[in-house]
């Protein structure tokens, strides 16, 4: 029978798509919190993907995804709370205004490289962020904007399982789009910019043009991530917009893997699990320390220490270690 | 790849049965453990240490030990979030100690109407109280806004006739300076407000807006601010020629660590104090003192002992729930409303020393402040109680 699968390929999607329906409704008493961790990871992965389309396949370093973010919650909170339109709409309305936005960040941005990028994009972070906090008619400023979660079938959106079924198979999309992206032209020449933006130009690639494509396409990424991440916790306010976001974006980013389609993923779990399962760790330890200050510094260090290991020994990123650790498996079983 | 996915799938599921223990009592406490505002940070300590006190003097309560789970907020308000579902949701905690205005603010809908969870803040801040809309959350003190009206009409009485704001471009900020300026209490005092001046939180240095205040030349100038932050402008104000006893602040700038660090730049600087201060002798200062000799505690000031009070005002509404169910833990939701139900009926509950008598009928224990002066390297009181009505 041509054109249909051996079933033992059927077998590990139908398996993850079966843990993927019954895990929000498992009894235990963790399951609310792992999804809330499973629901910010999968926002993340979002955010980082587009950062990686920017940053991992053009290689335009950029400070300021965490403000990108920003427009897009702001744009979801202000069309919902004012206009009072329903969320399919403001998502991609969320996307298509950071876009704008990013376009008119990235260029002047264009004719720059490296640090002078890294500092242009900084700037951008820094001027939104001011926008957020002073524009008060718009933002309310650090007052910050409620948003009444939508209703899906009586249900709020900001459940964490109803938020579950939207943000995950969203992230899957991300991810999907990401990789199919540089199966086209335009993902090439994106990866021919990074590579050698000179030759590129030289063979007739548009490089400009190109970078700006590369800019609007993370813009949009960043803003359907910030959107959902409005939806989720209902309360947009500065303060999570920072510089620090932006930083932990390009952490994911590093740790996953640069160019790589699943790094986003991978970055993405390691920087929201990996205090977690520190502060988890910790907590055991504490009584034992007994040292308040070394334990909640802990976090930090490890945290930080990890990212340097990462940049010395495995600069390809966790994406790099699962796929040697999954070829062995393969050899492995193939063997028997 | 078949063998390795039935392996995953049985661990997740095996996570599903992990059973959650019996016969204790959680308590949430957040506070800025790392990140700015760790000055004021023992008012998270004070209420984890004075529950492990209870657990380890009288065996707990009626047999059940106080489990205090203390976690670091970082004073952002998407980590705040975090840590407040993890306690409600995993931990299910019977009461939540919370911190920021922003996070507060942030919470207040799920605190009160999705989770409906006993919740004392330390921010004072008047947006939530309000025992109607917000019933699940109490206030230990005078509100921020109160202590402003304090310290404009301690300035009235000293002759003052113009006025200014400082304070960061933060929640705990902007909100109660806002808060004053719309209920038009400076007019009702009949003093003239020259400026507001905001400035950037993070910023290592204000010397270019104590120029500003120089220019002005108010009167008086309340910092709407905590200690960090205050030190920066009293430093900043010394280089300017700005003196320090132009300055009135709020209750959490009743720190040591200003008359330290500060040092003569310090000399006359204002701070409202709402409960007592470290070492006074005073009958929680005992128990302190009692629980210092096998314990090391982690911040020894007013904080501290503000927190201790937290700790006994939840170990109080607790017993009185456990008293009355005859010792058995009721089912969460049920002991939440329960504690909730028996806060709202304290009633002169007494502190030993740490505050005035509470009284949480309207969700706020007080709302007396009184006004210390920095003289000599010392706070010294130059006002009474004063009640804001």
């Amino acid at each position: 029978m041509t054109g249909i699968l051996p079933y033992k390929r059927w077998a590990l999607p139908v398996i993850c798509l079966f843990v993927f329906l019954c895990f929000p409704f498992s009894l235990s008493s963790y399951t609310k919190y792992i999804l809330f961790l499973v629901n910010m990871t999968a926002i993340g992965v979002v955010g980082a993907s587009g950062l990686n389309i920017l940053t991992g396949y053009t290689g335009l370093i950029s400070m300021g995804q965490a403000a990108f973010m920003g427009v897009g919650a702001y744009t979801v909170a202000i069309l919902s709370t004012r206009i009072g339109l329903p969320f399919w709409i403001n998502l991609p309305a969320a996307g298509i205004v950071t876009t704008i936005v990013g376009i008119i960040a990235g260029t002047p941005s264009l004719r720059l490289k490296g640090f002078y990028l890294a500092m242009a994009t900084l700037s951008a972070q820094f001027l939104l962020e001011y926008l957020f906090k002073n524009w008060q008619g718009l933002t309310q400023g650090v007052q910050g904007i409620f948003i009444t979660p939508p209703q899906i079938f009586g249900l709020h959106m900001n459940d964490d399982r109803v938020f579950y079924f939207i943000v995950v198979p969203l992230a899957l999309l991300s991810v999907i789009g990401s990789r199919n992206l540089f199966r086209t032209n335009v993902g090439r020449s994106f990866i021919a910019i990074r590579d050698r933006d000179i030759a590129a130009g030289l063979i007739g690639i548009n490089v400009l043009r190109y970078k700006l494509y590369s800019f609007a396409i993370s813009s949009f990424y960043a803003g359907v991530a910030g959107g959902l991440w409005a939806y989720y916790m209902t309360i947009i306010n500065p303060e999570a917009f920072q510089i620090t976001t932006s930083i932990d974006y390009i952490a994911m980013i590093i740790v996953g893997g640069m160019g790589t389609f699943l790094g986003p993923v991978f970055g993405s779990i390691f920087v929201v699990l990996l205090p977690e399962a520190i502060q988890r760790t910790m907590e055991i330890l504490q009584p034992i320390l007994q040292i308040d200050y070394t334990f909640v510094a802990f976090k930090q260090i490890v945290f930080g220490f990890f990212i340097v290991v990462f940049l010395i020994f495995e600069p390809k990123g966790l994406a790099e270690i699962v796929s040697r650790l999954c070829e062995r498996l393969r050899h492995g079983l193939e063997r028997r | 790849m078949k063998k390795m996915s039935s392996l995953i799938l049985f661990c997740l599921f095996a996570i599903s049965f992990l059973p959650a223990f019996a016969g204790e009592i959680p308590v949430g406490i957040y506070g800025t453990l790392t990140g700015t505002d760790t000055d004021v940070n023992g008012m998270s300590y004070g209420p984890r240490d004075y529950l492990t006190y209870v657990n380890e003097k009288f065996g707990g309560v009626m047999g059940h030990k106080y489990v205090p789970i203390l976690l670091d907020g970082k004073n952002q308000i998407p980590e705040e979030v975090k840590v407040f579902k993890r306690l409600v949701d995993v931990d299910n905690v019977v009461v939540v100690n919370g911190w920021s205005t922003g996070g507060t603010k942030a919470l207040r809908d799920q605190i009160n109407t999705l989770v409906k969870v006993p919740f004392q803040g330390q921010s004072l801040i008047k947006d939530v109280l309000d025992p109607e809309k917000y019933p699940f959350i109490f206030l230990l003190g005078p509100t921020y806004e109160d202590q402003v009206i304090i310290g404009m009409n301690w300035a009235k009485q000293k002759g003052a006739k113009t006025f200014a704001f400082l304070h960061a471009d933060v929640e705990y900020g902007r909100g109660p300076v806002r808060n004053a300026i719309e209920e038009k209490i400076p007019e009702k005092l009949n003093l003239k407000v020259l400026a507001d001046i905001e400035y950037p939180g993070a910023s290592p240095d204000l010397t270019s807006y104590l120029l500003r205040i120089n220019e002005l030349n108010p009167d008086y100038v309340y910092i709407q601010d905590s200690v960090n932050n205050t030190l920066k402008i009293l430093r900043d104000a010394a280089k300017v020629g700005v003196p320090a006893s132009k300055f009135i602040s709020n209750c959490y700038n009743f720190s040591h660590l200003i008359t330290e660090t500060a040092g003569k730049d310090a000399e006359g600087f204002k701070a409202l104090q709402i409960n007592a201060d470290w070492g006074e002798d005073i009958p929680i200062m005992k128990e302190i003192k009692e629980f210092g000799k096998t314990h090391k505690i982690a911040k020894e000031d007013t904080y501290y002992v503000k927190g201790w009070v937290q700790g006994k005002i939840i170990h109080e509404t607790v017993s009185r729930v456990l008293k009355s169910t005859g010792g058995k833990i009721p089912e969460i939701s049920e002991f939440r409303q329960r504690v909730r139900d028996e806060w709202v009926k304290l009633d002169k509950f007494d502190t030993g020393g740490g505050t005035p008598p509470l009284s949480y009928k309207n969700n706020q224990g007080h709302s007396m402040a009184r006004i210390l002066e920095i003289k000599g390297g010392k706070y010294v009181p130059i006002s009474d109680w004063i009640k804001n009505d």
